[in-house]
């Protein structure tokens, strides 16, 4: 089970180093999603230990929650893990390595099921956030692979390429853009089957780290969330809850959500869409900078990173980018602007044809 | 990752239901050492959720270990591991499932490195007894099929089966033995190169019920210290910090150690039984009784409850059995009777060419 890669050995490093900048003394938990994502968790260990830290691995599985949903009673299902919870309180620092999985896991289990045992794991990343300097990845493996439509060694391969980056100077560059951003005011977005416009006068463009996503990057403000207008039209499918919506097609008048389709689970769409009155407007919109990011895996973590795309989120704002849309959601949906598209603002070209070009 | 041998289930059912005896609302922590034991980890957790519980998982692993040491300072190295101390203060149950490892990976540490990082963990094992009604298996991977000299299906067909055993039953069979030792007083080993006599009179003999360890199966007493005459050789090494001593053989007058040798790790040998006045001596001395053990492995966990074998024990004593030896170390050897040899107590043959005498 040992991996010999020594790439994952660079990437703990990366991960105790420069997300969570591990300083002599602190104390590290290390949650190991799924069993594959070993070889990162012993790395992330070692990489801590030799920065002075104090790890410990926590384990963690999508089937653990299956089985706690599948024979357990109520009480069970929807107890808050609390020996994560004391960890969360322990720890300085918390790693997050999250194996991909099976998403058709949970078929047999009922949707209230489902969001009771989700509210209690929601109380755990409320502490991890709000407690603990924190970081997360999405670490390839077969199931991740499968859901990518990938073989492994590729999406490996990918990962090391996306995420062992030579920090100082692609986060300069892709500073210096995100700065270029600042103080514009019109979005216009156009492509296949879109046409879409919004106001982002006086929201802020956030500046572009890999520290809470591994890999990383993007840059994204929040709209005025009243002034959309057009359309837009999405290559991929959008995921949501292991959902996949095809063809997927949303169109805005004055901010108000006028028609929403999807080739499969529309109906699914449309109960999203009408969680609250934020979740039909957009929350989000932003650019993928990562240029080793080249094929899309159905997985909003790394997809929303992928140079050549801009996404939306439908549902709650970012309000250190100046944002007021409120909702119970936030649902990343990325357009594919590889083949066909261009992102301006203020008439000027940031993206085209699959290149961000940031002529001004 | 998943395996869908239905026996990882059932065995994890044992651990909860059997071994811990888990009740509803009751915590579980499962600690989980190397990441091959996954299916077990996952086996016990579910039936710890059946049984009304709430199991977390830990992952632990030699080479964590190994990194700790590798890579750490002396404050890092020699660190109790905070976070499971407070998961057993936190837990009613402890299973640690402990998968094989490559003996080796130590080769690089310095002895007085292993042994600040051995005490910090000891640490952790003191927490476990204190706090927690807890359970150990030595669980098959190919490391471990590696060390017994074995292929992994075997090993772990040898596992389930030594495990998965209809204990009502079985364990009628092994008290059979205990109930027989209770009655007698003096006991003669004898076998290849072996002729051993000691005497446990006003000593008693331990239960044999599974708990604390699985596969279980053995009866143990301790000695009158110095009632321990002549000697005893080892089939298979002797193992201890990971060292295999090859042809062991050692040699007592009335309790006092008066020759010890092996082929191999003879050095070793003769600095463990100097660690203290106790470590010379038989603190246990033991028969294995689970007869779905055939092979040995060169893990104590294991080999220990082999039927057709005994055991002693160097150094520190049971109490609940009697004894009073007190050392720092408490060492299992086992010897082989099944090709050679038989055990006698108050003249009544327990155990001879390797069948267990019930009758």
């Amino acid at each position: 089970m040992l991996s010999t890669d020594k790439r994952w050995k660079r990437l703990g490093e990366v991960l105790a180093n420069y997300c969570l900048e591990v300083k002599p003394g602190k104390k590290v938990i290390i949650a190991q999603y799924e069993i594959e994502t070993w070889p990162l968790a012993l790395a992330t260990y070692e990489a801590v230990i030799k920065a002075g830290g104090f790890p410990q691995i926590q384990f963690k599985s999508e089937y653990l929650r299956r089985a706690f949903m599948k024979l357990g009673t109520e009480e069970q299902y929807s107890w808050v893990p609390e020996l994560e919870m004391l960890s969360i309180d322990w720890a300085d620092c918390y790693m997050a390595l999250r194996g991909g999985y099976n998403l058709d896991i949970y078929h047999d289990i009922p949707a209230d099921v489902l969001a009771k045992n989700q509210e209690a794991h929601g109380v755990v990343s409320a502490a991890r956030t709000s407690k603990t300097k924190w970081s997360l990845t999405r670490v390839p493996n077969e199931a991740f692979a499968q859901q990518a439509g990938l073989d492994l060694e590729t999406i490996t391969d990918m990962y090391f390429d996306a995420c062992l980056l030579d920090y100082e100077k692609d986060f300069n560059k892709w500073i210096d853009w995100a700065a270029k951003l600042e103080g514009t005011s019109e979005v216009h977005l156009t492509g296949k089957k879109t046409d879409l416009r919004m106001s982002i006068k006086d929201r802020r463009w956030s500046v572009p780290n890999a520290r809470g996503n591994m890999p990383g990057s993007e840059t994204f403000t929040s709209p005025w969330e009243n002034t959309l207008n057009g359309h837009i039209w999405f290559e991929n499918p959008g995921v949501l809850g292991g959902r996949l919506m095809h063809d997927l097609y949303l169109e805005w008048k004055d901010g108000e959500l006028v028609k929403a389709t999807a080739s499969t689970n529309e109906d699914y769409l449309h109960r999203i869409l009408a969680t609250d009155a934020g979740a039909s407007k957009i929350g989000e919109f932003a650019i993928g900078l990562n240029p080793n990011l080249t094929k899309f895996t159905n997985d909003i973590l790394w997809d929303e990173k992928m140079y050549g795309t801009i996404h939306i989120a439908v549902g709650r704002a970012y309000k250190h980018a100046g944002g007021t849309n409120d909702s119970a959601i936030h649902w990343d949906i990325i357009k594919d602007l590889r083949q066909e598209g261009e992102l301006k603002v203020d008439g000027k070209t940031v993206l085209k044809d699959g290149n961000l070009v940031f002529d001004f | 990752m998943l395996s869908t041998d239905k026996r990882w289930k059932q065995m994890g059912e044992t651990i909860v239901d059997y071994c811990l005896g888990m009740k509803p609302g009751e915590k579980l922590l499962i600690a989980q050492y190397e990441p091959e034991t996954w299916p077990l980890a996952l086996g016990t957790y579910e039936a710890a959720i059946q049984a009304g519980g709430y199991p977390q998982i830990q992952l632990k692993s030699e080479y964590l270990r190994r990194a700790d040491m590798k890579y750490g300072t002396e404050v890092q190295y020699s660190w109790v591991p905070e976070m499971e101390v407070e998961g057993m203060k936190w837990a009613d149950c402890y299973a640690a499932l402990r998968g094989g490892y490559n003996l080796d990976i130590y080769h690089d540490i310095p002895a007085e490195v292993l042994s600040k990082n051995q005490a910090a963990h000891g640490v952790a094992s003191s927490a476990r007894w204190k706090y927690t009604r807890w359970t150990l298996s030595r669980v098959p991977n190919e490391a471990f099929a590696q060390q017994a000299g074995l292929d992994l299906e075997t090993i772990t067909d040898i596992y389930f089966n030594a495990s998965l055993l209809n204990y009502d039953e079985e364990l009628v069979k092994w008290r059979k033995i205990q109930q027989k030792l209770l009655g007698t007083s003096e006991a003669r080993v004898i076998g290849k190169n072996t002729d051993l006599r000691l005497s446990y009179a006003g000593r008693t003999w331990g239960d044999p019920k599974l708990d604390i360890n699985i596969p279980g199966g053995e009866t143990f007493t301790a000695p009158v210290l110095e009632t321990v005459n002549g000697h005893i050789w080892f089939e298979n090494p002797g193992v201890l910090g990971g060292k295999l001593m090859h042809d062991l053989y050692l040699e007592w007058k009335d309790g006092e150690l008066i020759k010890a040798t092996a082929s191999t790790n003879e050095d070793y040998l003769h600095k463990i039984l100097k660690t203290d006045e106790g470590a010379s001596k038989i603190g246990e001395f033991a028969i294995g009784l689970n007869t779905q053990l055939t092979h040995f492995t060169n893990d104590i966990l294991w080999d220990e409850n082999i039927a057709g074998t005994m055991h002693i024990a160097l150094g520190r004593a049971y109490e609940q059995v009697g004894g009073t030896n007190k050392s720092a170390i408490h060492w299992d050897i086992v010897k082989d009777l099944r090709q050679e040899g038989e055990f006698i107590a108050d003249g009544k043959s327990i155990l001879k060419d390797g069948k267990l005498q019930y009758d």
